[in-house]
């Protein structure tokens, strides 16, 4: 059979099955409007903010008073938050930390468990001065080439070329949890938040080992690190949710 | 010297893009995830993608296939998540949207059978097959070679083959 016939086939077979697939009819005005709204945020809002207000639309907070030193300073002030009523031992510090990567080396990371998830704070610095680390959700997309061609800094798209000062990018991805964000300090220190839904809540109490994944994508070799990072949780107490929904 | 499309022509041609391609776009994103809400928010996200990227596209290959491309991997990203893993994905024909009209036995095996390939075979039948992308344009989405696509064609053909034999339709495809 030829391929224009299995195309006919295949097609008209799929067709049939789908159709009770409906497009929607006000796609474009969404998207328009959507596209619209997110610019304006990002004049408005560091990329800090918008995901402590995802954070906090989860119903959970990812800072606490002890693990707030480095998130702290990657916040304005004019948050909401009530840090008096964080509990001194809301956040637990991994006992050990090991890995496994030779291109990136990792900050003491900091972990809350609220009602919603488990919330982790993973500080990222390249090993070697030859590199720089971006997050994945630094990049601007730009499927029309490889590698993307720029970055988001500061709220601003800049060249990525320019951004690198000759140095190779190290895009830090991660691979485990239900989602990701990663913040940048002022003195432009990359931290990767993750977040898992639904931790294992009868294991956490008694401490756990925790794996957290990660791809660490040289942009300018294409070479690809798959990293893990282990981490050894003592016994952690839930916070109940502080703030009201 | 280079014209550069201003903010109204941008937000046109992204009407324009969603009115043609929505149709092909979301039965890819169905295909490809199995699950109607999924799939309408990986559309939405395609197209919200592309037009951050509108104004950088070099049109060094077909709006379909730049598409196609966003598309693929906004599903990639999707089925990475871990929630996308815990859900049990094993395909049966009552997961698929109620069809509009009646539909042959024959139709619903051959869609069963594409979506039960292995994901790298499904993605090349998925774009050559069904959005009837020649081996080229496949390639250009997928970011592999030409040849690398004949292969797992040929692997997906045999494969097919085999899942239609088994349900009793010979020469199906």
């Amino acid at each position: 059979m030829t391929l224009y016939k299995e195309q006919q086939k295949v097609r008209t077979a799929m067709n049939a099955t789908f159709s009770g697939l409906t497009e929607d009819n006000f796609l474009a005005q969404r998207i328009l409007a959507q596209s619209k709204g997110e610019s304006q945020m990002k004049k408005k809002w560091s990329a800090a903010l918008i995901f402590a207000i995802a954070a906090l639309m989860l119903g959970a907070v990812a800072l606490a008073a002890v693990g707030w030193s480095s998130l702290r300073q990657l916040l304005p002030r004019t948050l909401p938050i009530q840090e008096e009523k964080f509990a001194a031992d809301a956040i637990s510090i991994p006992i050990s930390q090991t890995h496994n990567s030779n291109l990136i080396t990792f900050g003491t990371v900091e972990l809350y468990w609220a009602k919603d998830g488990l919330f982790i704070t993973v500080p990222v610095k390249e090993a070697d001065a030859k590199y720089v680390v971006c997050g994945s959700h630094d990049i601007v997309d730009d499927f029309s080439s490889w590698p993307p061609t720029h970055i988001w800094s500061n709220n601003t798209q800049i060249p990525a070329d320019e951004w690198r000062t000759g140095r190779e990018i190290l895009e830090v991805a991660p691979q485990s949890g239900n989602w990701s964000a990663s913040l940048r300090s002022e003195e432009g220190d990359l931290a990767v938040i993750l977040g898992i839904d639904s931790p294992d809540n009868r294991k956490l109490p008694e401490g756990m080992l925790l794996t957290l994944r990660f791809i660490v994508h040289n942009w300018q070799t294409n070479e690809k690190e798959y990293v893990s990072l282990n981490l050894e949780l003592p016994p952690m107490t839930m916070q109940q949710e502080l703030l009201p929904r | 010297m280079e014209t550069v499309k201003g903010p109204d022509s941008l937000e046109k041609e992204m009407e324009r893009m969603v009115i043609t391609y929505q149709h092909d776009l979301l039965r890819l994103c169905f295909a490809y995830l199995c699950d109607e809400e999924l799939a309408k928010d990986a559309l939405q996200e395609t197209f919200l993608k592309a037009f951050r990227s509108l104004s950088g596209f070099q049109r060094d290959c077909s709006e379909k296939t730049w598409l196609t491309r966003i598309a693929i991997n906004t599903c990639k990203d999707i089925r990475r998540s871990a929630w996308f893993r815990y859900i049990a994905r094993e395909i049966t024909l009552d997961m698929l949207p109620e069809p509009a009209a009646p539909v042959q036995q024959i139709d619903a095996s051959i869609t069963l059978a594409v979506l039960s390939l292995p994901p790298k075979l499904k993605e090349a039948a998925l774009l050559c097959w069904y959005q009837e992308m020649s081996y080229t344009e496949a390639a250009q989405t997928l970011n592999i070679s030409p040849q690398a696509v004949s292969n797992r064609m040929k692997r997906a053909r045999k494969k097919l083959r085999q899942i239609l034999e088994g349900s009793g339709f010979h020469d199906a495809l």
